[in-house]
């Protein structure tokens, strides 16, 4: 399960997983401002709790 | 009490609602494993909103909605009565002069809609030279709630030592 969250190469770059969140979501809200598809940013993984 | 906006669940992995203003608003989670100090693995949530497109931040622009409130109130009591064993996370990011405001506000929406049941840690970090405003929200009868608490300061703490 974890490995689906992130992989090992993400998990590489990023052992500080808070640095990984404020990373993803900066460019998560460029791209919504952008008009960019969400799914295709790259080493994000959105997921849907609700 | 106002309803809410209705949620919109897209194939982007994202929620949209559109308020009575006409403008649509994108929410987001993102999560991250964990682990605390005696070995357990978690999952941390970070949820995010923002308004679709391109728009400049200006003050008392917009009128206050407090649909968009009770919209936010909505999806962070849903979270937690499906994921009552995580932490929330949520950062106000400093691209424009309102992170400190919206922090604020936020703060406020927990005091009067959401202390019953879920406690709110402040976790204001420096990172990149800037202040981030930001804040744990966890149930109180989550019973990692004191190991999930420390796990996450310990890696913020790392972030704020981090030059």
């Amino acid at each position: 399960m974890l490995n689906k969250i992130l992989d090992k190469e993400t998990q590489k770059n990023f052992p500080n997983p808070i640095i990984k969140m404020i990373e993803d979501k900066r460019s998560i809200v460029k791209a919504i401002r952008e008009g960019k598809d969400l799914s295709k940013l790259k080493g994000i993984n959105l997921v849907n709790p609700l | 009490m106002s309803i809410p906006y209705k949620l919109t669940k897209t194939n982007q992995g994202s929620y949209l609602f559109t308020s009575d203003a006409g403008l649509e608003y994108t929410c987001f989670f993102i999560a991250c494993p964990i682990t605390d100090s005696d070995g357990n693995d978690h999952f941390i949530y970070s949820f995010g909103f923002d308004r679709s497109g391109k728009f400049k931040s200006t003050r008392f622009e917009n009128r206050f909605d407090e649909r968009i409130k009770f919209t936010i109130v909505y999806i962070i009591k849903e979270f937690f009565r499906i994921n009552g064993d995580n932490a929330l996370l949520y950062f106000c990011y400093p691209d424009d002069a309102f992170a400190r405001h919206r922090s604020i506000t936020f703060s406020r929406w927990y005091n009067e809609e959401l202390s019953d049941d879920i406690d709110h840690f402040k976790k204001d970090s420096a990172y990149k030279d800037e202040i981030l405003y930001g804040g744990m929200l966890i149930l109180k009868k989550n019973p990692f709630h004191k190991l999930l608490n420390d796990a996450v300061d310990v890696y913020i703490a790392e972030m704020n030592n981090q030059k």
